[in-house]
This record gives structure tokens, C-alpha cells and sequence, in this order.
């Protein structure tokens, strides 16, 4: 940790933070560093206890992000606003005392709960004198489930100075992939730039502002984008690269974006709460083959199904089993295909359909209905069936309104070119709503 | 009340969407035979012919009836042996 201290203080009077259209220094971020770190002290948070910090990429969410790293605590992010089905995260969390940051003025105050802390995982992590995170997962049944990190060990990469492009904190504070990008910025001498609003307009009018080069961003996000065509509207020539991950790419859409950004590198991302985020090269910008690893990470593949060794990976859940095998393996539950060093995600075995004994990956589907015009969302999923078993069924939301009947025999005729016959969704649902979640990710229950 | 022959219009209408989608050619005659070895659905036909049916009874009745459920498949006399047959089962499902 400090390491991340020196480097505010060597990058000193360089702006570290854009936040509601002001810069900060790292000086700057400094001094609140400092004022976190005494307000801390002050209010009798002793290291080790578990302390939930609610905010956003301000500065103050930052500086007091820091300072409880620095005294040892297990730290628990949440983006503001909680929503109320959040709430059942501070009890699994077992969370002693929440910091909130107003994300407006960027003020904070401190609130008691009544809990102990105690869990054997925070006490490998308090005998050790690190600090801790805890992030949470989803979880297949959609109740969250709470990893445990050693921060010291997802830290440890950033002590390695690596070149720094100006990145949009497109991810949330509440994620791994968030914090990764904030922490690689400020190591860096970089600028986090960050902003509430994340529609593709606002993000665009954004990049053109800040003459952004990196754009971290999940396959919904760019796919809204495109079709929104708000890439069109600004001057988004300082982008350089885009990274896309935390679900599958559509192969349509990154065609798509290929043709809209002919001159900016296109590369996969993966990781996981659970390990922290690989290093990765794509096979090319128009390519799903990737190649997952880099120091402190094995992978190999079992079953069809990816497993990673990881340095960084987490102590375990709170309130689940633990996912890696007696040799320290973790199991993605990614099936893939190998190509010699590359793979290619084909999509989370649980969300397989099986139909009449045959396996339908939803993103196979998606992939295909998305080739079709008018298709601004889909999410293809499974429906018993006394028949078949399953049924492959498909939800649409579509960009203008087209008679059903009309859509559905394009629809059928267009996958029936593509696909194998039990592939090709039975049921076609067509919805207003929009399918993905304010993380920009496809909602998928 | 939904009569036989509103029913049989309905399945006639599905086998021609199922045709239409399919570029296949399956007779909109009440003696065509929908499972079994001299039927020309397969199952994944079937089905979507089924679900077809399902969608148009219920934007038409308001009632949603599934037609393939375990009871269709234990009955002696399968209600699939047919369009005739399907349309009876559909029947005596609606007025239920």
C-alpha cells in the first residue's frame, strides 16, 4: 500500500481525478488522503474491522478507499445509491461500521451497526495485517455471494509501473473491474475520469472532451452505442482502444464495432471477481479467440470447462462453498474451445439449454438474431418443455415497431439459414423493455 | 365458446406459419397425421407447431392451455395422432 502512497505524492501536482468537471491533484488527493486517514482515526475505526464504503470514483470516495487500505480494515465498496435488495449484503458482509460518501457534494459521515465482524475468512486476513475487500457475485440462483480478497494481493501488480492510457472509468466502483482500472490509472500518473451518467451519449460527449484513449466497456454498452449511433454524433478519433468483457461479445457486434472503429484496437478482458483481472490478448480486433494469463495466473481446461490458478484470488465466499479444488483451482464454469493457445467462451454451463439431449448456448443464438436488422436487444433462454425437455425461447426488444408476425418468419427463416434446427427459438417473446442491468450487462435470471 | 371448427382454423393457420417459416409443405387436411412414423413433422416440428397452436388459442380464447403436458402423452388415444384428434383434445380442454 505503500507504494500507492509514494506514487501520489511523486505524481504531485499532476491532475489525478476529473470528477463533476473539476480537476484534482495527486497533491490534492494527498491532503484528502490525509484528512480520510485522521477522520478514521478519530471516529475508532481499529484495523481489521469490517467497513462498508459507499460512493463513486469522487475524490473523497477515493481518498477514504486509501486510507482504510493503509489502516488494515476489510473494506466492503458499494456504489451510491443502495438499492434495497442490496441490504442483505451488509448482513452477509458482517459490516461493523459504514462510511457514506454524499456523491454530490462529496461530504462523508460514518454510521455504527450492530455486528462483530467475525468470520473465519476476515481472521486469516487480520492475522495476516493486510486489508481485505469483499466484492460480490451474483451468483446463478441471484442470491449474492460474498468473495473475500487479501487487497495486499490484488494490489501487489500495480507496484509494477506500466504505461497509462487516459481511461474512462466506464466500470463501477463496486467491481473489481472498476476499482482494476482506478488503481492501474493512479499508479500510473494517470487521470481518472469518471462520470455518473454512463448512457452512450454521455459517455461519447465525454471521450471527445477529455480526448480519451481507452474505453473499458461491457459488449451491451457498444452494442447500445451502435445502434444509438452516438459514436457518430462526436469526434471520438483519440480513442486508441477498446476493451470489452464481463459477458460474451455477439461476434455481430464486434464486426460492428470493427467497422466503426476501423483504426482503434479492439481487445477481450476476462476476469472475475473471484481471481481479479487476467491479462489478455485477443487474436485479433475481429476475433472472440483469446488468450488468457499473464504473471501470478495458470489456466487449463477440464472437461471443456476453464480453470484458473490464481496468486490473487480470493480466500473464499462468505456464504457459499468453497469453488476451487483441493489443489487451488478455481472453476469458472466458462465452457470454452481451445485453438493451441487461444480459447473462445462459448457461454456459462448453467445457462446451456439442453434440447432433446443437445446443448444450445444462448450466446450462439443471440449472435445470430443480432446479425438481423431492427434488433436492439435479445436474450435467448430455456423453457421446459414435456416434449423436448427444453425449448430454446427468445426475448426481443426491437428498435421500431414491426407487426409480430412479419418479424417472427424473418426471425425463423434468417436462424434457419444458420442453424441447426433445435437451435432455432420456438417461442418468440417481442418487449419494450430494456434486458440489461445499470451495469450495462444483459440481465439473464 | 370456441367451436371445433374455430380450432381446426386456428391449427390450419399454424401449420401454414410453421410451412411459411419452415419452406415445407404440410397439408392443412384434417386426416394429417402429426406424430409417429407416417407423420412428416419431426419433433422439434411438432413442437413448434404446438407452441404455434398454444399462442393462437390464447390470443383468440384469452386462456392459455398447454396442450403438451404429461396428460397428453399418458392418454391412450394420443391427442397428436392427428389434426382431427388435436382439435377434439383442444376442445375438451377449453371447456374445461
Amino acid at each position: 500500500m505503500n507504494i500507492l502512497i509514494e506514487k501520489l505524492k511523486e505524481y504531485a501536482e499532476f491532475p489525478a481525478i476529473i470528477w463533476n468537471n473539476k480537476f484534482y491533484s495527486y497533491n490534492e488527493l494527498f491532503v484528502k488522503y490525509n484528512e480520510a486517514l485522521a477522520f478514521i482515526h478519530l471516529k475508532g475505526v481499529n484495523e481489521g474491522e469490517v467497513v462498508s464504503l459507499i460512493g463513486d470514483f469522487t475524490p473523497n470516495t477515493i481518498a477514504l478507499m486509501f486510507a482504510l487500505i493503509q489502516n488494515n480494515n476489510i473494506i466492503v465498496p458499494f456504489n451510491s445509491t443502495i438499492k434495497d435488495s442490496e441490504q442483505v449484503k451488509f448482513d452477509i458482509a458482517c459490516v461493523q461500521k459504514t462510511i457514506l460518501v454524499n456523491v454530490v457534494n462529496d461530504n462523508y459521515s460514518i454510521e455504527l451497526r450492530d455486528d462483530q465482524g467475525d468470520h473465519s475468512l476476515y481472521e486469516i486476513i487480520r492475522e495476516r495485517k493486510k486489508p481485505g475487500l469483499v466484492l460480490f457475485t451474483s451468483g446463478t440462483s441471484g442470491n449474492p455471494k460474498g468473495a473475500v480478497h487479501d487487497f495486499s494481493r490484488l494490489l501487489a501488480k500495480f507496484s509494477i509501473g506500466r504505461k497509462s492510457m487516459s481511461t474512462v472509468n466506464f466500470l463501477l466502483f463496486d467491481h473489481w473491474g472498476g476499482l482494476n482500472t482506478m488503481f492501474h490509472t493512479l499508479s500510473n500518473g494517470g487521470v481518472v475520469l469518471t462520470l455518473r451518467d454512463r448512457k452512450p451519449d454521455s459517455i461519447c460527449a465525454f471521450i471527445e472532451k477529455h480526448k480519451i484513449e481507452l474505453l473499458p466497456a461491457s459488449p451491451t454498452f457498444l452494442n447500445l452505442m451502435l445502434m444509438s449511433e452516438a459514436n457518430k454524433r462526436y469526434d471520438l478519433s483519440s480513442l486508441k482502444l477498446i476493451t470489452y468483457g464481463t459477458e460474451p461479445m455477439p461476434l455481430s457486434t464486434l464486426e460492428r464495432l470493427k467497422k466503426a472503429f476501423p483504426e482503434v484496437k479492439l481487445q477481450q478482458t476476462y476476469g472475475l471477481i473471484e481471481l481479479g483481472v487476467m491479462r489478455s490478448k485477443s487474436e485479433s480486433d475481429n476475433s472472440l479467440w483469446v488468450k488468457v494469463g499473464g504473471e501470478g495466473f495458470e489456466t487449463r481446461v477440464f472437461n471443456g470447462l476453464l480453470e484458473i490458478k490464481a496468486e490473487s484470488a480470493m480466500l473464499g465466499y462468505l456464504n457459499a462453498p468453497s469453488p476451487f479444488n483441493e489443489d487451488g483451482w478455481f472453476m469458472t464454469g466458462d465452457e470454452v474451445e481451445v485453438k493451441g493457445e487461444y480459447i473462445k467462451i462459448l457461454g456459462r454451463k448453467s445457462e446451456i439449454i439442453n434440447v432433446g439431449g443437445e446443448k444450445v448456448y444462448p450466446q450462439e443464438v443471440e449472435n445470430i438474431i443480432q446479425e438481423l436488422d431492427n434488433i436492439a436487444e435479445v436474450t435467448v433462454f430455456g423453457q421446459k418443455n414435456s416434449i423436448m425437455g427444453n425449448i430454446v425461447c427468445a426475448k426481443i426488444r426491437l428498435i421500431s415497431d414491426e407487426e409480430k408476425k412479419v418479424f417472427v418468419t424473418r426471425l425463423k427463416i434468417h436462424c434457419k439459414e444458420k442453424l441447426q434446427s433445435f437451435k432455432i427459438p420456438v417461442k418468440v417473446i417481442i418487449e419494450d423493455e430494456p434486458q440489461f442491468s445499470e451495469r450495462y450487462k444483459k440481465k439473464r435470471q | 365458446m370456441v367451436t371445433k371448427n374455430e380450432i381446426i382454423e386456428i391449427i390450419f393457420q399454424s401449420i401454414e406459419d410453421i410451412n411459411n417459416e419452415n419452406g415445407i409443405d404440410i397439408a392443412k387436411d384434417v386426416n394429417t397425421k402429426l406424430f409417429g412414423s407416417d407423420s412428416e413433422l419431426d419433433s422439434i416440428l411438432l413442437v413448434n407447431l404446438i407452441v404455434a397452436v398454444e399462442e393462437n388459442i390464447e390470443e383468440l380464447s384469452g386462456k392459455y392451455i398447454p396442450i403438451a403436458d404429461e396428460r397428453a402423452f399418458s392418454s391412450e388415444n394420443s391427442p397428436f395422432k392427428s389434426i382431427e384428434t388435436l382439435a377434439d383434445y383442444i376442445k375438451t380442454l377449453l371447456d374445461e
